[in-house]
C-alpha cells in the first residue's frame, strides 16, 4: 500500500471493502438482489466498532484500518481423523472435494450448486436466520465468492466427520457455508482454519438447517497467524428435538471473531456450545453468541473457558433470549478466564432477556489467574514450572468440553486444546 | 545430610524463624513439635522453597549443597520431599497423569530412564496397594472430592512412589482416624532407610507412637528450645509446652 493509500484506508477501511462489490452478470436475479441488499446494508453501517455494543471489546474497523500487521504463525496441527471426507478450501475456492461420498450425504461447491439445484439455494441462502442488521453478514453477502453446500438427506446418519480445511492465506476472501440436514439426519462436521498473512479483512457465514429430529456435531480449531484478520458468523435454525453440539478451540489471530446465532425453533430442540480461547501475546480473539428459545421445553447450554497471555485479549459474550412462547426453557451458560499477565485482557459478557414464564436460567462469570498454590504442590513435586503451568492451564480449558456428550467431538476438542493432532485421547 | 544453622525466615514482613539451627544425618527421623504458630509450617514450606517465605538470614546446606538456591522442582529432584498438611486440590489433572509426570520430570533431571505408562501403572498399583488405595481413586482429579484422610494417604503414595531422599512430613497426623494414622505410619516406616532422612513435624505425641523418632526437638518461638531423645515426646505430652517455652 502506498503512503496516500495508506492514510485513505485509515479513513475509510470500508472503502476497499465496497470498491470490489460490482454487479456479476451471470448470476440469477434472486442472488443478484440478494448482493445488492447486502451491498447496501455494508454501505450503510460500515464496518463494526466499538461504539456498537456487540463489537464493544472487538473494535473491527480499528483493527481493519490499522495497516501494520503483525506475522506470527500459529503451530496447531489439523485433526488427524480416520475415514474423514476431506474438503480443502483456498484462494477463494473449493480444491479439493471427497472423490466418493456415503449414501446421503451430498456435498457440492457452492458455484457448482448453483448451477445445479438454484432452486435449493435461492430458498435457504442468506434466509436462515437472517440478519438484516449485521454488518459482516452484509459484507459477505455482497462478496463471497465461493464454499460448500452441504446436504444430509432425511434419515442418513453419517459417520464419516466432514473435514473442511480452510487456508486463509493471501488476500481477503468472503467464504459461505450452507448445511441443511434433513429430519433425522446425522453428520459430524469439522473445520480446521489455517492461515498466515491474510488482507484486510476475511469473512465466513455459515448457515446451518437443523430439521426435525437432526443432529449436528461440530468441531472448529483454529490456527491463524496474526497476519488474518478473519470475521465469522454462524447462523442456525434448529427444529423440533434436533440437537446442535458445537466445540471450539482459538488461539487468536490478528482479530479472530467467532459469532454464533441459533434459534431454537421446536419443542426438544437443543444447542450445546463449548468453547476454548488460548490466546497468545498480542492476539485477539471473540466468541458471541446469541441463542433464541423461540419455542417451549427447549434447552441451551454455553461453556466457554479463555486464557490470556499477555497483552492478549480474549472476549467472550453469551447471550440467551427466551421468547414469550417458550415456556419450560432450560438455559444455562458459564464463563471463565485466566488473566496470564497484567497487560491481559478478558472481557467476559453474560446476558439474559426472558419474557416467558416458567424457565431456568443461569449465568455464571469467573475471571482469575492460575492458582499458586496448585502450582506450587506441582513444583514441589518435581515438575518443572513451564510443565507445571501448561498442566494447569490445559486441565482449565479442558473442562469446557466436560459436557460434551459426543465422544469423538469431545476426544477431538481436548487434543486440539493440548495441541496434539490424536484423535483418542491419552492415556 | 541436613545442615540448618540460624535460620531466619519472615512472612508477609513478619519474622517467623528466629535463629533455627537442626543437624539431620542420613537414616535418622527426627520430630519437631512445637504449638500452634511457633514456625513449624513455615520451616516446611522454607525447606520446600514456597514463594512468599523469605529467608533473612542463616544457611540450609542438604547434601553439600545450598537448598536455598534451587527451584522447588529442583529440591524435588534432588531428593527432598514435603508432605503437605493441606494437600492441594488440582482439578482437572487426574491423580495418575500428576505421579507419573512428576516421576518422569525428577528422573529426567537425574538422567534416569522414564518411565512407561504400561510400566508405571504397575508400579503404583503395588504402592496404592500398600495403602489401601483404589485406582478408582488414582483416575479422579488429584484430591478433588478427597476426604482428609484419603489427601494424606495420597501424600504417602507419592512419598513412597518417588522415594526422596529427605522427606519433610507436615502434621502428617491431622484430620486422621487411628485406622488412617496407623495405615499412613506403616507406609512411612516402610521407607525408613539407611540412606533416606525423615523430619516429622507434629503438634500431637500421638503419631510419635506409630513412627518412632530418633530424636525430639521443641520449635517454640521460631527456634528449637530442647532437643532430646524419644522420652521427650511424651515428657511434652505430660507437662506441655507452655513449662518447656518458660525453661528456654
Amino acid at each position: 500500500m502506498n503512503d496516500v493509500a495508506a492514510k485513505d484506508h485509515v479513513k475509510s477501511p470500508e472503502r476497499v471493502f465496497l470498491n470490489a462489490m460490482h454487479t456479476r452478470g451471470d448470476e440469477p436475479v434472486w442472488l443478484a438482489s440478494l448482493r445488492d441488499a447486502g451491498r447496501t446494508l455494508f454501505a450503510e453501517k460500515g464496518l463494526p466498532g466499538r461504539r456498537v455494543e456487540a463489537w464493544k471489546y472487538s473494535d473491527l474497523r480499528r483493527i481493519v484500518a490499522d495497516a501494520d500487521v503483525s506475522h506470527a504463525a500459529t503451530a496447531a496441527p489439523a485433526p488427524d481423523i480416520k475415514d474423514a471426507l476431506s474438503v480443502r478450501i483456498a484462494d477463494g475456492r473449493v480444491l479439493e472435494t471427497p472423490k466418493s461420498l456415503p449414501a446421503g450425504l451430498s456435498l457440492l461447491p457452492l458455484r457448482d450448486e448453483l448451477l445445479r439445484a438454484p432452486e435449493v439455494l435461492a430458498q435457504n441462502l442468506g434466509r436462515i436466520h437472517p440478519q438484516a442488521d449485521h454488518a459482516v453478514a452484509g459484507l459477505n453477502m455482497a462478496l463471497w465468492e465461493d464454499g460448500l453446500v452441504v446436504r444430509v438427506a432425511a434419515n442418513a446418519r453419517i459417520e464419516a466427520p466432514l473435514h473442511v480445511a480452510f487456508d486463509w492465506s493471501g488476500e481477503s476472501r468472503h467464504m459461505r457455508l450452507l448445511v441443511l440436514l434433513e429430519p433425522n439426519a446425522s453428520l459430524t462436521l469439522i473445520e480446521h482454519h489455517a492461515g498466515e498473512a491474510g488482507g484486510p479483512l476475511s469473512s465466513l457465514v455459515s448457515e446451518l438447517r437443523l430439521a426435525p429430529g437432526a443432529r449436528l456435531a461440530h468441531l472448529r480449531v483454529e490456527a491463524l497467524g496474526t497476519g488474518v484478520r478473519q470475521s465469522t458468523l454462524m447462523l442456525g435454525e434448529i427444529a423440533r428435538d434436533a440437537s446442535f453440539e458445537g466445540a471450539s478451540v482459538s488461539r487468536g489471530a490478528g482479530f479472530a471473531r467467532r459469532e454464533t446465532r441459533l434459534r431454537l425453533d421446536g419443542s426438544g430442540a437443543s444447542a450445546r456450545l463449548n468453547g476454548v480461547q488460548l490466546v497468545g501475546a498480542g492476539r485477539h480473539t471473540d466468541d458471541t453468541v446469541v441463542i433464541t428459545h423461540a419455542a417451549p421445553h427447549c434447552m441451551s447450554r454455553q461453556a466457554y473457558r479463555s486464557v490470556a497471555e499477555e497483552r492478549a485479549r480474549g472476549v467472550m459474550q453469551g447471550r440467551v433470549e427466551v421468547g414469550v412462547g417458550a415456556a419450560g426453557t432450560d438455559a444455562r451458560q458459564g464463563i471463565k478466564g485466566l488473566l496470564l499477565g497484567s497487560r491481559a485482557e478478558i472481557d467476559a459478557k453474560p446476558e439474559l432477556e426472558i419474557l416467558a414464564d416458567d424457565v431456568v436460567c443461569a449465568h455464571g462469570t469467573a475471571i482469575g489467574e492460575l492458582d499458586a498454590a496448585a502450582l506450587f504442590y506441582l513444583r514441589a513435586r518435581g515438575i518443572p514450572e513451564n510443565e507445571a503451568r501448561a498442566l494447569l492451564i490445559e486441565a482449565f480449558l479442558e473442562a469446557a468440553f466436560d459436557d460434551v456428550a459426543d465422544v469423538r467431538l469431545k476426544a477431538l476438542a481436548e487434543a486440539a486444546v493440548r495441541g496434539e493432532t490424536a484423535e483418542e485421547p491419552a492415556p | 545430610m541436613l545442615e540448618i544453622k540460624d535460620l531466619h525466615a519472615t512472612v508477609d514482613g513478619r519474622e517467623i524463624l528466629k535463629g533455627l539451627s537442626l543437624s539431620v544425618n542420613a537414616g535418622e527421623v527426627h520430630a519437631i513439635m512445637g504449638p500452634n504458630g511457633s514456625g513449624k509450617s513455615t520451616l516446611s514450606y522454607v525447606l520446600a522453597g514456597r514463594d512468599g517465605y523469605a529467608v533473612t538470614g542463616g544457611s540450609v546446606i542438604y547434601k553439600g549443597e545450598d537448598l536455598l538456591a534451587l527451584t522447588p522442582e529442583a529440591r524435588a529432584a534432588k531428593g527432598v520431599f514435603l508432605a503437605f498438611q493441606y494437600p492441594v486440590e488440582v482439578p482437572g489433572v487426574s491423580t495418575m497423569t500428576f505421579l507419573r509426570t512428576a516421576l518422569n520430570a525428577q528422573h529426567r533431571v537425574r538422567c534416569e530412564k522414564e518411565v512407561d505408562a504400561v510400566q508405571f501403572l504397575k508400579i503404583v498399583r503395588a504402592k496404592a496397594k500398600a495403602l489401601n488405595m483404589n485406582e478408582e481413586m488414582l483416575r479422579r482429579a488429584v484430591n478433588v472430592g478427597f476426604s482428609g484422610g484419603e489427601k494424606k494417604r495420597n501424600e504417602t503414595l507419592q512419598m513412597a512412589l518417588l522415594e526422596p531422599k529427605l522427606a519433610v512430613l507436615d502434621e502428617t497426623d491431622s484430620g486422621l482416624d487411628i485406622d488412617a494414622l496407623k495405615l499412613v505410619a506403616e507406609g512411612v516406616n516402610a521407607l525408613r532407610a539407611p540412606d533416606r532422612a525423615m523430619i516429622v513435624i507434629t503438634h500431637y505425641q500421638r503419631l510419635l507412637d506409630y513412627i518412632v523418632p530418633d530424636r525430639v526437638h521443641v520449635l517454640s518461638g521460631g527456634r528449637i528450645v530442647r532437643s532430646g531423645g524419644p522420652e521427650l515426646a511424651h515428657e511434652l505430652e505430660k507437662t506441655g509446652y507452655e513449662s518447656l517455652a518458660g525453661a528456654a
